[in-house]
């Protein structure tokens, strides 16, 4: 069962550690023995995967709560109308045309993402590299579906900028 | 009319089919009319895609999942060790996860009674997470190993000399209901196996002598057949690395069989019990022994 997951909890660990492998490590270590321990919690083989990352997230959300108070970790939450505000402000993005190679942007996409912080880096983690719902993202880290939804929204303007400046520096230096 | 960011609010994330209440109705109107939105809804959708195509997915590497694999080998016997309640459910749950485990990789945990596994690379690698458990020779002595392998199975087993491994001792295995030898090494700080098993045909899917390299269970397992046996290398190690060592293991037999099937030319064997001798179904292959 672990082993099918394996690679996919590891480079989720690892991002959420920010790159460190060590930190990584551990956190994968702690999350897999909460899953032996906790094993008969798992109603359904099939959703394995899903229990896995669930584990996985909480003891991340454990390990940064024993770090920092719970309190400061949600005060970044939009609450329903700044939230709609902050959607009605988004300016379009450029043509798909002009977006960068996928092949440059993943060492800049990591360093992006490595700069978020921690509660919405998880969601982009689980929602768009691993392709999780919001709403079992939402299961995951035990918030409700709209504060996923939000912090989805304000990781992806923020990783935007990041998408799209290698296309506005390559488009500079065809105009050069 | 609704506004944008409320329209926006009420239809992102999209979350599959929800109920058409007047507010989603009106939601969607103000969308199929508002290009803004439209391209809002589109940007989303699309940011989502590169993030997922841009961002790296490297695999777990060998080091983290030998250490992993070994905390869990560790749990399992501590939990095995207890009595206590919270110990019997841990060995429950335990054996839960290498039932299903087990299930994943095609293996049977139990080949005595179980059919044929269709994974036996999957069943070598379970194996080699046992071998904090098992009882066999420790001996750095390949003369000993030998001899120790040859009291038990019905084969003779060539005990290969790995360079940088250190020799810590043998064992024997079951899969697929057939006996078969473990010969255990340290190489780099890292446990390796060497396995021989007979074969079962068409069960590795490899030809003679053609190095088959696959993970299971958090191990690398390069595996070869020759002469109706399946030889197997169980580590920790990078793949090429791996490769390499049964390269070289071949290399070994190929010489030592070379020699054995000249005799006239050769000297006194060495390595090996007296009573073991050429075997006459594979002559320059195998040396089987006779009781």
């Amino acid at each position: 069962m672990l082993t099918g997951h394996l690679d996919a909890l590891f480079r989720t660990a690892l991002r959420l550690c920010r790159g460190h492998e060590a930190d990584a490590e551990d956190l994968l270590q702690d999350a897999v023995l909460r899953a032996l321990d906790g094993y008969a919690q798992l109603r359904e083989p099939s959703a394995a995967r899903s229990w896995l990352f669930t584990i996985l997230s909480r003891t991340h959300l454990n390990r940064l709560r024993a770090q920092r108070r719970r309190a400061e970790m949600v005060s970044a939450d939009l609450d329903d109308p700044s939230f709609e505000a902050a959607l009605a402000d988004w300016a379009p993005s450029p043509s798909p045309a002009d977006d960068v190679e996928i092949g440059q942007l993943g060492e800049q996409l990591t360093r992006a993402l490595d700069g978020l912080p921690p509660e919405l880096r998880s969601v982009v983690l689980l929602v768009d590299v691993e392709g999780f719902t919001q709403r079992e993202a939402a299961g995951m880290v035990g918030v409700p579906e709209g504060t996923v939804a939000s912090r989805l929204f304000r990781a992806r303007r923020q990783l935007r900028a990041t998408l799209q400046a290698p296309a506005r520096d390559a488009r500079l230096g065809r105009h050069q | 009319m609704l506004a944008c960011g409320r329209a926006r609010r009420l239809l992102w994330p999209d979350t599959g089919p929800r109920e058409a209440t007047a507010e989603i109705v009106a939601a969607r109107e103000h969308v199929s009319r508002c290009p803004a939105c439209q391209r809002f809804l589109d940007d989303m959708r699309r940011l989502s895609e590169r993030i997922r195509e841009a961002m790296p997915r490297p695999e777990a590497p060998v080091e983290v999942r030998d250490r992993l694999f070994k905390v869990i080998a560790r749990a399992r016997t501590d939990g095995a060790r207890g009595t206590g309640p919270r110990h019997r459910l841990w060995a429950a749950g335990l054996a839960a996860v290498l039932l299903v485990g087990g299930a994943w990789l095609g293996l049977s945990i139990t080949p005595e009674r179980g059919t044929p596994s269709r994974d036996p690379l999957g069943a070598i690698a379970e194996d080699h997470l046992r071998t904090q458990r098992h009882t066999g020779l420790a001996s750095s002595d390949s003369l000993e190993t030998a001899r120790w392998l040859a009291d038990r199975l019905p084969f003779a087993v060539e005990i290969p000399i790995f360079p940088e491994a250190q020799l810590k001792g043998a064992r024997l295995v079951f899969v697929n209901r057939q006996s078969g030898a473990v010969v255990d090494y340290v190489i780099a700080g890292r446990s390796l196996s060497y396995y021989l098993l007979p074969a079962i045909e068409g069960e590795t899917g490899t030809t003679a002598r053609e190095i088959r390299l696959a993970s299971r269970a958090g191990y690398r397992v390069a595996a070869w057949e020759d002469a109706g046996f399946t030889h197997a290398l169980v580590a920790g190690l990078p793949g090429q690395k791996l490769v390499e060592l049964a390269h070289y293991c071949i290399k070994q037999m190929t010489a030592a069989v070379a020699a054995w099937a000249t005799p006239p030319r050769l000297p006194a064997p060495a390595l090996l019990d007296p009573r073991i001798v050429l075997g006459p179904e594979n002559p320059g292959t195998r040396r089987d022994f006779h009781l």
